[in-house]
C-alpha cells in the first residue's frame, strides 16, 4: 500500500488564481488544497467553478475551525457538514492545525494550546471522537503562535510528538511554521525538525511570512518562502524521505507564474531527494 | 474544567475586549498584542469587503469602534469564514443599541449583505423556459430559485457618502433580488403595486387569480388596464430572468 494518497508539489487554490488557471493547470501542480470553511455552502458562480476543479484534480483540505485544542465540547454537527464536503468533493487527505480557535465562539484564527499533559489527553481524546464522525485520518500540523501560553509541563517539540503518539494521527509538517516559532521563540530550527516524528508525515506546508511592526515574523502567507525556510524543507526530505508538499499563498498574492517558480522547487527538491510516491 | 481550559477562556475574552476584560498572568503583552491585532483585521478584512458603502460612510474611527464593539459583544458561532458578515448582520439587527447610530446602518448593511448570499446561495441550475403571455397569465409561475423580495423603510440604493437622510421617506423602498441564468445578481426597483403583485403570487395563484382579487372593486376598465399592467410587469420580469418557467401542476 502507498504511503500517500497524493504525491508531488501542490499549490493552495485561492479565489484570486482562478482567472490565471482558467486556460489549464500547469503539469507542475500535482494537487490543489482549499480550506474547507472557505467553500463549505458555496454555490453560485463560484460554486459551480470550484466542483469543476475538484471533478479534475487532487485535492487537500486544510481545516481551519475544528478547535482540536479548544475548550468547548467539539461541534458534531460542523464535523457531519464536514464529512459529507469531504465525500462529495472526493479530497484525498484532511488536515488541520494542532491549536484552538474558539471557547463559546469562534475567532477565525488559531491559537496555541497550553503545553500540558491534561491537554496532550484533551486533544489526543477530541481526535480520537473526530476522526470517528468523519470515517477518516486527521493529519495534525504543527502550527505557528506568537505567545507562549502559560502552565507549561513540557516544550513544543514533546507536546507535538505527545500528542501525534497519544491519538496515533498522521502528521502535517508545516517548515515555514517551524522557522517562524523558531525565530519569534528562539529555539534552533534545525534542531526541532530533526527530533519529529518524521515516521507520521504524510504532508508538508512551505510558505513565507512577514515582519510585524511588534518585532515578530508572522505566519502571513503573504511573501515568497526565504531561503531558511528552503533548507528546512531540504533537511526534512533528506531526514525523513520525500513527502507530498504544498505551497501556501493567502495574502498579496503574485502572478501564477511566480507561484509556479516556487512550485518547481517543491518539485526540484523531492527529486533531488528521491520521488514522493 | 481542567486548569489551562479555564487559561484558554481568559486568553479569548482577553482578545476580544483587550480594555475590559484582564489578561491572566504568564502571558507575554507583546505577543498577545500581535493576537488582538490579527483578531481585528480578520474580521475587518472580511466586513470591508462585504460591506463597502457601510465603511465609506462611516469612515475609519466610527467604523474601528462598531468593528470593535462587534468583537467584544457578538457571539460568532458559525465555523464558516464565509459567513463573518451573517454574524455581522445578526449582531447589527438583533444586538447592537447604540443610540447615536446612524438609523438607516442596519437596512444599508443588509442590502449591501444580501447581495453576497444571493450571489453564493446554493440551488438548482436555473433553466429557463420560453413562455408565452397566456402561460404567464393562467399558470402558476416559477420564480428564479435564489431569489429575495427585498422592504426597506430607508432608500437603501441611493445611501452613500453624500446623501444620507435624517428621516425616511413617505414610500418604502421594494426590491426584488434573484441571480439569473448567468449567476449574475440584478436588483429591480419595485413600485409597491408591483411588490404587492409579486408577493401574492408566492402563495401559489396564477397572475390572473392575483390580479382579479386586487382589482374586485375596479370597474371592468380599469380591471382591463390592470390586467395589462399586470401582464407587461411580468413579461418583464420575465425577460430579466426573475421569472423561469410555469408551475405544469
Amino acid at each position: 500500500m502507498k504511503k500517500f494518497l497524493i504525491n508531488g508539489a501542490g499549490l493552495g487554490l485561492r479565489r484570486e488564481l482562478l482567472p490565471s488557471l482558467e486556460s489549464g493547470v500547469p503539469d507542475v501542480v500535482s494537487f490543489f488544497e482549499v480550506s474547507p470553511e472557505n467553500w463549505i455552502d458555496i454555490g453560485g458562480r463560484l460554486g459551480k467553478i470550484f466542483r469543476s476543479y475538484t471533478e479534475r484534480h487532487t485535492f487537500v483540505a486544510h481545516g481551519l475551525s475544528l478547535s482540536i485544542g479548544g475548550p468547548a465540547p467539539l461541534d458534531v454537527a460542523f464535523l457531519q457538514r464536514m464529512k459529507a464536503f469531504l465525500d462529495e468533493h472526493n479530497f484525498a487527505l484532511y488536515t488541520e492545525h494542532l491549536s484552538f480557535c474558539s471557547d463559546d465562539r469562534h475567532h477565525y484564527d488559531l491559537y496555541p494550546i497550553p503545553f500540558t499533559e491534561e491537554s496532550v489527553r484533551h486533544v489526543a481524546d477530541r481526535m480520537r471522537l473526530a476522526q470517528d464522525i468523519l470515517e477518516r485520518p486527521i493529519a495534525l500540523e504543527n502550527a505557528s503562535y506568537y505567545v507562549k501560553p502559560p502552565l507549561a509541563e513540557m516544550d513544543e517539540l514533546t507536546f507535538i510528538n505527545a500528542v501525534l503518539t497519544e491519538a496515533d494521527c498522521p502528521f502535517h509538517l508545516d517548515v515555514n511554521n517551524i522557522y517562524v516559532n523558531s525565530l519569534n521563540h528562539n529555539y534552533d530550527a534545525a534542531a526541532f525538525l530533526k527530533g519529529l516524528k518524521g515516521e507520521r508525515i504524510v504532508y508538508g506546508h512551505v510558505a513565507g511570512h512577514d515582519l510585524d511592526k511588534s518585532g515578530m515574523i508572522i505566519d502571513t502567507h503573504g511573501q515568497a518562502a526565504c531561503d531558511p525556510v528552503w533548507q528546512l524543507l531540504e533537511l526534512a526530505y533528506q531526514t525523513f524521505g520525500v513527502f507530498p508538499t504544498l505551497l501556501e499563498r493567502d495574502f498579496n498574492i503574485p502572478p501564477l507564474a511566480d507561484l509556479l517558480v516556487e512550485v518547481e522547487h517543491i518539485s526540484a527538491l523531492q527529486h533531488r531527494f528521491g520521488e514522493s510516491s | 474544567m481542567m486548569a489551562f481550559q479555564d487559561l484558554q477562556r481568559q486568553f479569548l475574552a482577553h482578545l476580544r475586549n483587550p480594555e475590559l476584560q484582564s489578561l491572566p498572568t504568564g502571558f507575554d503583552q507583546r505577543g498577545v498584542g500581535v493576537y488582538v491585532d490579527l483578531l481585528y483585521n480578520k474580521f475587518n478584512e472580511s466586513l470591508t469587503t462585504c460591506f463597502p458603502v457601510t465603511y465609506a460612510i462611516l469612515g475609519e474611527t466610527a467604523w474601528q469602534r462598531l468593528l470593535r464593539d462587534f468583537i467584544a459583544e457578538h457571539r460568532c458561532l458559525s465555523p464558516y469564514y464565509r459567513q463573518i458578515p451573517d454574524e455581522f448582520m445578526l449582531y447589527l439587527q438583533n444586538e447592537r443599541q447604540v443610540i447615536d447610530d446612524l438609523p438607516f446602518l442596519p437596512e444599508l448593511a443588509h442590502f449591501e449583505w444580501i447581495e453576497l448570499v444571493l450571489s453564493i446561495a446554493e440551488a438548482e441550475p436555473v433553466v429557463s423556459e420560453t413562455l408565452t403571455d397566456t402561460h404567464i397569465l393562467d399558470t402558476v409561475l416559477v420564480f428564479a430559485p435564489v431569489m429575495k423580495l427585498l422592504y426597506y423603510v430607508w432608500p437603501v440604493q441611493q445611501i452613500n457618502q453624500a446623501y444620507q437622510p435624517d428621516e425616511p421617506p413617505l414610500v418604502a423602498t421594494q426590491i426584488l433580488g434573484f441571480r439569473d441564468a448567468a449567476d449574475q445578481v440584478q436588483f429591480i426597483s419595485l413600485n409597491p403595486a408591483t411588490a404587492s403583485l409579486l408577493m401574492h403570487l408566492q402563495n401559489g395563484h396564477t397572475a390572473t387569480q392575483v390580479l382579479q382579487e386586487l382589482g374586485k372593486d375596479l370597474n371592468p376598465s380599469e380591471l382591463s388596464n390592470l390586467m395589462l399592467f399586470g401582464k407587461d410587469i411580468l413579461a418583464d420580469l420575465y425577460r430579466q430572468g426573475a421569472i423561469i418557467d410555469i408551475n405544469a401542476n
